[in-house]
């Protein structure tokens, strides 16, 4: 799904809360969690859709693999994961207004990037 | 034999980074110290108890020699107690003296933790220790060595005579107690901390060469720069009196002379906000001047310019130094090597997070290949 939206820089970037990998990346990012220890498991919610898995977590707590693209919520609008290092050029209450429009099947949380939109509601204990 | 600009400015970064070592996130506020103690500027600390900041300050003291006074204040505290007792012997003469030996007139860095309990006795005194590097009591008058005072509070007087006396620290640093994630290297380092207690690695001699070469700095360039950011303050609501606008100049001076510049340039308005009163008060101003700051860095204070600026070079060089360290020491034992390569994940993290890829620095992204290379060894 594509969506006719602008972004831009954010600047400090937020911390993150959670992260998401795309495409071949969920693949890399699924092999980084079996290697995970209970320890840091622990503190880490996941969701997986058809091309993407994603996590929640204290910023701290949030593994790297490559490719994964680092989200936090918008500080004025928490229902809403953006990247941490970029923001739409729109109010994000309005974005996500218009998101639940578009995509009411979605529940809140959202996550949103410059090409896709997913759900976080379904994160749940790895 | 006279002293490099250079080397002493290399000392003294050798310095903080020891101090900071034996501490957790506290590395911004042993570099405000240097800063501090190089433009002749007092700093104060506010923080809820048990954030280290008496521990942050001594590991300083230790690391750059000279002699140190603390003490605690409370609201019973005598002058005395900080300034010595009166000479007795004197006093049979019919003179009031202080006996200052040891006592805070003599101390090249102190540290006040609960400040602002002090007496009006004490405060006035302190007043001129503060401002004047003199100690004057009866009939003694002396010159004080004091290079820097720390004043430690939990929070900031809201009366309207102590927020006076408050005024004189011009650098505010406020803290935080150590993040839930970093607990873990909290209790090791805690445990450990006495074996790495930080021996002297610069002097007092380097800090009075970094002194000096900080009031020769050039700020006339830079000046138009400031004034335009004082004014962006004030659109904003932010309050800043005249005395610290002017005192900042000398904050901006050692952030200079620090990064090795003769001249200051935009790169070294950060400590600006290190002079904004309060803490909401410095986040408005981040928010208010942040095209500016997004200029600003310096190489030997990475942590405390990040801190003020928010900035993507402050944070591009922060993140590059600590990486830098992180690599040049692998360890070689396999659980060590696996905690070791835990950090570098991490530092990956804040890479990507931090940084979009098309804005990411060309050294941190050739850090950023070397940090993949061994996370995948």
């Amino acid at each position: 799904m594509s969506l006719a939206l602008e972004w831009e820089d954010r600047e400090p970037p937020l911390a993150p809360a959670g992260l998401v990998a795309l495409g071949p990346d969920a693949a890399l990012l699924a092999e980084r969690l079996a290697r995970l220890d209970v320890s840091v498991m622990q503190h880490l919610q996941g969701t997986r859709g058809e091309t993407l898995l994603a996590l929640l977590g204290p910023h701290d707590w949030l593994p790297w693999s490559p490719g994964v693209i680092y989200l936090a919520p918008d500080p004025t609008t928490p229902a809403l994961f953006l990247p941490t290092t970029k923001r739409p050029t729109l109010p994000p209450a309005l974005v996500l207004a218009a998101l639940t429009r578009r995509f009411p099947e979605l529940r809140l949380p959202l996550a949103l990037l410059p090409d896709c939109c997913f759900s976080l509601a379904e994160a749940a204990a790895l | 034999m006279e002293i490099t600009r250079t080397e002493a400015a290399a000392r003294l970064r050798a310095a903080v980074e020891s101090a900071a070592s034996g501490l957790i996130e506290r590395e911004a506020v042993a570099e405000a110290i240097a800063l501090c103690a190089v433009a002749g500027e007092h700093l104060l600390l506010i923080g809820p108890p048990g954030t280290a900041k008496s521990e942050a300050a001594r590991r300083m003291a230790k690391t750059l020699g000279g002699s140190y006074f603390e003490y605690l204040l409370g609201r019973f505290t005598e002058p005395s107690e900080l300034f010595g007792p009166i000479d007795l012997r004197r006093l049979r003469e019919g003179i009031v003296e202080t006996e200052t030996s040891g006592m805070l007139p003599e101390a090249d860095l102190a540290f006040l933790d609960e400040i602002f309990l002090g007496s009006t006795a004490i405060l006035n005194t302190l007043l001129a220790i503060l401002n004047e590097r003199t100690f004057r009591r009866g009939s003694t008058q002396l010159a004080v060595p004091l290079r820097l005072c720390i004043g430690a509070s939990n929070a900031l007087p809201d009366e309207g005579a102590l927020a006076a006396f408050a005024d004189r620290f011009l650098v505010r640093l406020f803290l935080d107690p150590v993040a839930d994630a970093l607990l873990e290297d909290l209790l090791e380092q805690g445990w450990n901390r006495q074996s790495l207690a930080p021996e002297p690695l610069a002097t007092l001699a380097d800090l009075d060469s970094l002194s000096a070469a900080c009031a020769r700095v050039e700020l006339a360039s830079i000046r138009p720069t400031l004034a335009q950011a004082l004014r962006m303050l004030r659109q904003a609501g932010v309050t800043l009196s005249d005395r610290r606008a002017v005192r900042t100049q000398r904050l901006i001076a050692a952030a200079a002379t620090l990064a090795g510049r003769t001249e200051a340039t935009p790169a070294d308005l950060w400590p600006l906000i290190y002079a904004v009163p309060t803490r909401d008060e410095q986040a408005l101003a981040r928010e208010a001047l942040r095209p500016l700051l997004a200029a600003t860095e310096n190489a030997a204070l990475p942590h405390a310019a990040e801190e003020a600026s928010l900035g993507p070079l402050a944070r591009a060089q922060r993140l590059s130094g600590g990486i830098k360290k992180l690599l040049a020491a692998p360890p070689d034992t396999p659980d060590a090597l696996a905690a070791w390569k835990l950090r570098l994940e991490g530092a990956l993290r804040e890479i990507d997070a931090g940084f979009a890829p098309e804005r990411l620095p060309t050294d941190l992204a050739q850090l950023r290949q070397k940090l993949i290379e061994w996370v995948r060894v």
